[in-house]
C-alpha cells in the first residue's frame, strides 16, 4: 500500500514532465502544420494549441529580408574594414603561426567559379612553382636531360631526369644539375674548342686524367662574340673506357635570358612573337610557340612527332623571362598533374629564342622528357 | 601444334628480317689494293655508312677517328683534305694518328660514301700488316649535324648521335717483282750511259 502510494505520484510527475516536453516540442516544430490543419478543419485542433501557436508566431520579429536597404554603401567608410560584413574574397592566405607555408591555391579549371577573378588565378605563377628553378632577366640559364651511360638521345626517355644546366659563355665549361647538393656532374672545367674552321665552334671537349667531358652543339654567338644560345649533346665520363659505369650523358638547351629592358619593351608594345624549332633528344619532335607580351603575358605552344605518333598542346603564363605551363591548358591527351613545360625567353628583341624543357605524360602512357631551343620566326 | 610451329617460324623469320634491316652505322678502311710493293706508296679509303643514323638524310656528318699501324712496315705520308690531322702518338709498338672530319655530305641514297683517304708508304720490310681504326673519343664523336627542319644538309642543326662499328684494313707488303728490278736497272744503266756520253762530248 505504501509502495503504491509512493509510485503513483512519481509516475504522474514523470508523465507530466514528458507531456510538457512533448507539448513544447509540438509547439515549436509543428506550429505551422497545426495552423494548416486548423485552416483545413477547425474542429481538429485543440483551442489551447491554436492559441499557443498564434502567440508564438506573433512574437516573431520581421526578418532581415524585410529590412529596409541602406541608401549608402555601409562599407564605404574605412572604419568598417574590420567588419566581417564588409570583407570580400581573400586575396591571399596569411602564413600560419606555426610557420607552415601554405601552397598556392590551384585554380579549378572545369568552370569559372569566380569569373571576375579568373584572370588573376590563371596568369601568374610564383618563382618557387618553377620545377627547374627561376631564371633572372639577363642571366644565363639552361635545361638538360641526364641519364646514365653514353647514349644522350635514348629512344625511351622515361629513365632520364630533367635538370638545370649551366654553360660558360666561352663554351669552356659546363655543369649538369649545378645547383644540386647531389648528382652534380663534375665536368672537366677547361674544355677546348677544336681549332679547325670547318668544325666551327660546334664541339668542345677536354680531359683531366681519365675524366673527359664533351659538348657537341648547335651554337649561336651574340654580337660580342660570346655564346648567346646553344643546344645539343653533352657527355661526361672516362677518357679511355666507353663502358665506364660513371659515364652520363644527355641533351641540353641553354642561353642568355632576355634583359628586363627587352621584356619591358615587348610588354609595353603588347606584341606577339612566334617561335619554332626541334627538340634536342628526339630531333623529330617539332614545336611551335607564341608568346603574347602585355600586362598579362602568356603563351601557347604545340609539339608534334609524326614518327612516334604523338602531339599535344600546352599554354601558360610568363613571369619575367620565365614561362611555365598551366595544368588546365594542356590538351586532353596529357596527364596534367604529372606534366609541365618550363622555358626561358632568350636574346634581344627581334632575335629571340626560347630554351625550354618538357616533361609530359600522355594518357597513352608515353613519357616525353626533352629539351630544346625554339627560335623566333623572322 | 601445327599453328604453334607456323607462328614460331614466322616469328623467327620476322626477327631475322628486322635484324637485317636494322643495319648499324659502320666505318671501314678499304685499301685500294690488298698487296703493296715494298717501298711504294698506296692509299686507303675511309668509308662511312651512315644510312641508318638518326636525323635527316642526306645528312651532315662529323666525327673523329684514330688510326694505328706498324711503323716498321708502314710510314704515314698524308691524308686527303677532308681529314684534318689532330694528334700523333704511339700505343705500344703501334703508331697512332687521330683525324677529325666535319660537314661531310654524301647526298646519296643510301647515305654512305668515302670521307677521305690516307696515303702510306710501305717500308722495305715485308709481311702482312693491319691498319686499325677506332673512335678517337671514348665518349663518342660521331654525329649527324644536319638541321632536321631545314631540308638542306648544309644547314647545321642540333646533332644526332650515332655509334658506328669499325672495320680495320690489312695489306700484304711484298717485294718488288723481278721485272721491276730489271726495268729499274735498265733505266739506271741508260742514265749512266747518257751522263758519260754528255761528259765525253764536253771534253771533246
Amino acid at each position: 500500500m505504501k509502495l503504491a502510494t509512493l509510485f503513483l505520484p512519481l509516475s504522474l510527475l514523470l508523465m507530466a514532465t514528458f507531456a510538457n516536453a512533448a507539448s513544447i516540442a509540438l509547439t515549436e516544430e509543428d506550429c505551422m502544420e497545426i495552423l494548416e490543419r486548423y485552416a483545413a478543419d477547425p474542429e481538429s485542433v485543440p483551442q489551447h494549441l491554436l492559441d499557443a501557436c498564434k502567440d508564438m508566431l506573433g512574437a516573431i520579429k520581421p526578418g532581415a529580408g524585410d529590412a529596409q536597404k541602406p541608401t549608402a554603401d555601409p562599407c564605404a567608410d574605412p572604419a568598417t574594414a574590420n567588419s566581417v560584413q564588409c570583407w570580400g574574397p581573400w586575396a591571399a592566405l596569411a602564413p600560419a603561426a606555426s610557420g607552415f607555408k601554405p601552397t598556392r591555391l590551384a585554380a579549378i579549371d572545369e568552370f569559372d567559379t569566380r569569373p571576375e577573378l579568373a584572370q588573376e588565378f590563371t596568369t601568374k605563377f610564383l618563382p618557387e612553382d618553377l620545377p627547374l628553378g627561376e631564371c633572372g632577366a639577363g642571366a644565363a640559364c639552361g635545361f638538360a636531360t641526364l641519364a646514365a651511360g653514353l647514349v644522350a638521345q635514348p629512344d625511351d626517355t622515361s629513365a632520364s631526369s630533367i635538370v638545370p644546366f649551366s654553360l660558360a659563355a666561352n663554351g669552356g665549361d659546363f655543369g649538369v644539375n649545378p645547383d644540386a647538393a647531389i648528382a652534380d656532374t663534375e665536368t672537366v672545367a677547361s674544355l677546348e674548342g677544336l681549332q679547325s674552321p670547318s668544325f666551327s665552334n660546334s664541339r668542345f671537349q677536354g680531359a683531366d686524367g681519365d675524366t673527359a667531358s664533351l659538348i657537341v652543339a648547335n651554337l649561336n654567338n651574340a654580337a660580342n662574340g660570346e655564346l648567346s644560345n646553344a643546344s645539343g649533346i653533352w657527355r661526361h665520363g672516362s677518357a679511355t673506357n666507353p663502358n665506364d659505369s660513371n659515364t652520363s650523358a644527355g641533351v641540353f638547351a641553354w642561353g642568355v635570358a632576355s634583359t628586363q629592358n627587352v621584356l619591358d619593351t615587348l610588354n609595353a608594345g603588347n606584341v606577339s612573337v612566334a617561335f619554332n624549332g626541334t627538340l634536342a633528344s628526339d630531333t623529330r619532335t617539332s614545336a611551335s610557340m607564341i608568346v603574347n607580351f602585355g600586362t598579362q603575358p602568356n603563351w601557347t605552344g604545340s609539339w608534334q612527332n609524326a614518327e612516334r605518333g604523338f602531339s599535344f598542346d600546352a599554354g601558360g603564363s610568363v613571369n619575367g623571362a620565365n614561362l611555365l605551363s598551366n595544368p588546365g591548358q594542356f590538351s586532353a591527351n596529357v596527364v596534367p598533374a604529372d606534366s609541365y613545360v618550363q622555358g626561358v625567353l632568350l636574346g634581344e628583341s627581334g632575335d629571340q629564342s626560347v630554351a625550354h624543357a618538357i616533361r609530359v605524360i600522355l594518357n597513352s602512357g608515353d613519357v616525353i622528357k626533352d629539351v630544346g631551343t625554339l627560335r623566333q620566326i623572322q | 601444334m601445327m599453328y604453334q610451329r607456323l607462328f614460331s617460324f614466322f616469328g623467327v623469320a620476322l626477327i631475322a628480317i628486322w635484324g637485317q634491316s636494322a643495319v648499324a652505322a659502320s666505318v671501314a678502311l678499304n685499301p685500294q689494293a690488298s698487296t703493296v710493293d715494298a717501298g711504294t706508296t698506296f692509299e686507303i679509303d675511309f668509308f662511312l655508312d651512315a644510312s641508318d643514323t638518326a636525323g635527316p638524310h642526306a645528312g651532315n656528318f662529323c666525327g673523329e677517328v684514330k688510326i694505328d699501324y706498324d711503323p716498321n712496315l708502314l710510314t704515314f705520308v698524308a691524308s686527303s683534305a677532308a681529314l684534318q690531322q689532330l694528334d700523333q702518338g704511339t700505343s705500344g709498338d703501334r703508331a697512332t694518328i687521330s683525324f677529325g672530319f666535319s660537314d661531310v655530305i654524301f647526298n646519296t641514297d643510301p647515305d654512305a660514301g668515302v670521307v677521305g683517304s690516307f696515303t702510306f708508304q710501305a717500308t722495305e720490310e715485308l709481311g702482312s700488316t693491319s691498319i686499325g681504326i677506332t673512335d678517337n673519343l671514348a665518349l663518342g664523336s660521331f654525329f649527324n649535324h644536319a638541321d632536321a627542319a631545314a631540308g638542306d644538309p648544309a644547314i647545321i642543326g642540333d646533332p644526332n648521335e650515332f655509334f658506328p662499328s669499325f672495320s680495320p684494313a690489312s695489306v700484304q707488303v711484298v717485294p718488288l717483282p723481278a721485272a721491276a728490278w730489271l726495268l729499274l736497272s735498265a733505266l739506271g744503266a741508260l742514265g749512266l750511259f747518257g751522263r758519260r756520253t754528255r761528259a765525253a762530248n764536253q771534253t771533246a
